[in-house]
């Protein structure tokens, strides 16, 4: 376990010292998004933190290093026997607490002056029984709807006015991925079945009513002409990019990309809500962990940038460079009179913390999130029937009480 | 470019680690050390004599040893993984000898295996330190309209490269199959699988453009200035490989085929894009002729249709023997020879009525042209040997030098 703040000792204070040397970042993404566009974002992205963070620590370089998330625990398995594992990680929240209860992460205790600092909310779910944090939650990637403006005007408000811009021509794209799919579980009014299946509850005939019930709209919207399913969101943008789709969920992060794309004709707006409710996205939170492999001066230095990652100074700078994330650092707030696109954004995560969607996120496993897109892929292709997909949920989402 | 080298030099920043550090000196000391220790050991304990013996000994205890001390070890393994494939290639050399030729086991060797296993262990080695996938997206260049990253590149050329030196065996047993089915001869079935293996060369460098991503409408304006420059700088080249490939189709000139070069019988070994190579049976040389001296000249061959040679031996016999028993017993002779071909049937000829002898001709059919100066040499000396027998003289002329003494009289 290391310490990240404190005042003890001058080993203690690396932002006072300066230290050099290179610094090993793996950054995990979702491996059907890897690509050569996200690869460019990503060194982008750690150039420019390498560029503020040489104010402080002038010497040091970061090299950076892509991974699908899905293959983070063997590659650590295999770097950690060989000393060459990464110094940082970026990593969703979730990856990071497997990766801690397989301890291939060093898990951290931060001063609470630091932690005061920080989403409450994200604090609290990378933190351990024992106090110490498996990671510092560094930035928050709401999921909003994205548009072309040259096509559609705004964004549907509800997902009656999707189908039936839908039905006017509005070629709109989903993906079946769990993560990507969840946020209309709140409208349809499944998100709570989900939530209590993963939690360990048994199906009520309730559950099975709303799950039913959800089922039976996607198949009706799969039915529509100017639907489209994809596997994965990578798809989805290329597909808007492309002209192909005209409305797709997306990813904060992913903004950027669109933008370099489709510049002002991209529209950026709240999903849309339903009968029973708003939408239900899931808030994809990203931390810093740190590896078990680093010398002491690359440990201080680590532990220099996940401070400095967190200050309001970085944070201020991740919301002016238009990096479309979200800060964890209360002390700044997110400019939405200034910017419909934070203001989406800022919409996405209270929506996302509003509903129980973080319990799909954090309570569901890799083989889980797997499966249910296996089930949903055949269900729509009408490998398997309502009744049997809407078993094959329940007893799929049942499975994650044994994790 | 630079973004390959920044990330390849950052790679030096493991050695910050103190784990790192004690790894790769461990390996050095068992590389570099066991040779010096070598002559000092190997009297007292013989097997110190044989690093295949000792270094993975000494790597495996070391990993043993880093791994129970609760150190990282994977470094120390990974040297002895590699040095025991190392070692495997010399066990798959002696199992592949048994059934591969020591010529065609040596360029599968030094063509295939050892640069697929230094690749393999390039990669393993990289898998390691970075991130392969992360490597191969980055961009090297921008050639002919496209960005060009490194993975696609690189499998590019590993893809032709294989495809180049590994077709071989291939289209070899491909060719043989449609022999067996179709029943075509030796040498085309040696320009058949020369064709096919041209085709998947072909196949590859037009998938390997395309994989990397090339603009095509580039590659063709670039091909397009490239054949004026083909017109003056290098027609030569060019025509010698169309001439190639022609003839290939044509098949005048294929593996196995016997060409009369310079008056000798010579095989063709191979045909390669810009020269031929034919075997000279005379005095075992190898002629490198370009292809399109083939075009452009006449070729004599004896396996255009069949390869069938009609050969001739002269021979002389006194004028008191009786011609037709002369002619009779030559082509006796030639009977009796084993690679004389039986039909056509050897012909014996009283060619002219010579200063001192009677001029016979014996002419026979033989099998393989390549064969005709030794077959002529056994003929030649069975003739004798039956002109012997029956008392045939072969009379030769005779010189007489007569002393002249002293200037001419006159």
């Amino acid at each position: 376990m290391v310490s990240l703040g404190g005042c003890q000792t001058d080993r203690t204070r690396p932002v006072l010292r300066l230290l050099g040397g290179t610094l090993y970042i793996a950054v995990g993404v979702s491996q059907d998004d890897i690509d050569f566009e996200l690869q460019k974002e990503v060194r982008q992205r750690t150039a420019e933190l390498q560029a503020t963070f040489r104010a402080l620590q002038p010497k040091v370089r970061l090299q950076v290093q892509v991974f699908a998330e899905q293959s983070l625990r063997n590659e650590l398995r295999i770097r950690n026997r060989t000393g060459l594992s990464p110094d940082l990680l970026l990593v969703n929240q979730a990856t990071a607490r497997e990766l801690a209860s397989d301890r291939l992460i060093s898990t951290v205790t931060v001063p609470a002056v630091v932690l005061d600092q920080l989403d409450t909310g994200s604090v609290q779910r990378v933190r351990r029984q024992d106090g110490s944090l498996i990671g510092i939650p560094v930035e928050l990637q709401p999921q909003v709807a994205c548009f072309d403006r040259r096509r559609i005007k705004r964004s549907p408000a509800n997902l009656d006015e999707l189908l039936a811009f839908s039905a006017k021509g509005m070629e709109v794209g989903f993906s079946l991925d769990a993560m990507n799919l969840a946020w209309t579980l709140g409208p349809l009014g499944a998100i709570n079945a989900v939530s209590d299946l993963l939690a360990g509850k048994p199906a009520t005939p309730m559950t099975r009513e709303s799950l039913n019930g959800w089922l039976l709209w996607l198949r009706q919207a799969d039915g529509q002409q100017h639907v489209t399913v994809f596997p994965s969101e990578t798809e989805l943008l290329k597909a808007l990019i492309g002209g192909s789709l005209d409305w797709i969920p997306c990813r904060s992060i992913n903004i950027t990309r669109l933008r370099s794309r489709l510049g002002s004709h991209l529209g950026v707006a709240a999903l849309p809500s339903g009968p029973f409710g708003e939408a239900s996205p899931i808030t994809r939170e990203r931390v810093l962990s740190f590896g078990v492999n680093s010398s002491p001066e690359q440990r201080q230095l680590a532990l220099a940038l996940a401070r400095f990652a967190v200050s309001p100074l970085h944070q201020r700078d991740l919301v002016l460079r238009n990096n479309y994330v979200l800060p964890v650092n209360l002390e700044i707030a997110p400019p939405v009179q200034s910017s419909s696109v934070v203001a989406a954004m800022v919409e996405g995560r209270d929506q996302s913390l509003r509903s129980a969607t973080t319990r799909l996120d954090q309570g569901s496993s890799e083989s889980q999130r797997e499966g249910w897109q296996a089930l949903l892929t055949r269900y729509l292709f009408d490998d398997l029937s309502q009744k049997e997909a809407l078993e094959g949920l329940i007893s799929l989402l049942s499975g994650g009480r044994q994790r | 470019m630079n973004l390959l080298l920044q990330e390849i030099i950052g790679w030096l920043g493991y050695l910050q680690r103190n784990e790192v550090r004690l790894q790769l000196l461990l390996l050095a000391v068992v590389f570099l050390g066991h040779r010096a220790l070598r002559g000092r050991l190997t009297r007292r304990f013989p097997l110190a004599g044989r690093p295949e013996a000792v270094i993975p000994v000494l790597l495996s205890l070391l990993s043993l040893s880093l791994g129970l001390g609760g150190l990282p070890y994977g470094l120390v393994l990974l040297g002895l993984l590699l040095y025991l494939g190392w070692l495997g290639l010399g066990g798959l050399h002696l199992l592949l000898g048994r059934f591969i030729q020591p010529e065609p086991m040596r360029l599968l060797e030094t063509r295939l295996i050892r640069p697929a296993y230094l690749l393999v262990s390039v990669l393993l080695v990289i898998r390691v330190f970075d991130n392969p996938q992360d490597l191969a997206i980055i961009p090297i260049g921008e050639w002919f309209g496209s960005e060009v990253n490194l993975g696609s590149l690189l499998l590019s050329v590993v893809i032709v490269y294989v495809l180049a030196m590994g077709t071989g065996p291939p289209a070899q047993a491909l060719a043989w199959l449609v022999q067996r089915s179709v029943g075509i001869s030796n040498g085309s079935r040696r320009a058949l699988a020369l064709m096919i293996r041209y085709l998947a060369v072909a196949i590859g460098i037009v998938w390997a453009l395309d994989h990397v991503g090339f603009n095509r409408t580039a590659i063709l304006a670039v091909a397009g200035g490239l054949s004026v420059g083909l017109g003056f700088g290098i027609k030569e080249v060019f025509s010698n490989f169309v001439s190639g490939l022609w003839l290939l189709f044509e098949g005048s000139v294929r593996p196995g085929e016997v060409l009369f070069i310079d008056g000798d019988p010579c095989e063709v070994l191979s045909l390669g894009l810009r020269a031929a190579v034919l075997w000279r049976d005379r005095d075992n040389a190898e002629l490198v002729i370009p292809n399109q001296t083939f075009f452009t000249t006449t070729t004599v061959t004896y396996t255009g249709s069949d390869t069938l040679r009609r050969s001739q031996v002269l021979v002389g016999a006194a004028y008191r023997h009786d011609p037709a028993e002369v002619i009779a017993l030559l082509e006796a002779t030639a009977r009796r020879l084993p690679r004389v071909l039986d039909k056509p049937a050897p012909k014996g000829l009283l060619l002219r009525y010579g200063d001192s002898s009677i001029d016979y001709a014996l002419r026979f059919w033989i099998a393989n042209p390549m064969d005709n100066v030794s077959i002529c040499s056994e003929v030649q000396a069975g003739i004798w040997q039956a002109f012997r027998e029956r008392g045939i003289e072969i009379p030769f002329p005779q010189q007489v030098q007569y002393r002249v003494e002293g200037p001419p009289k006159g």
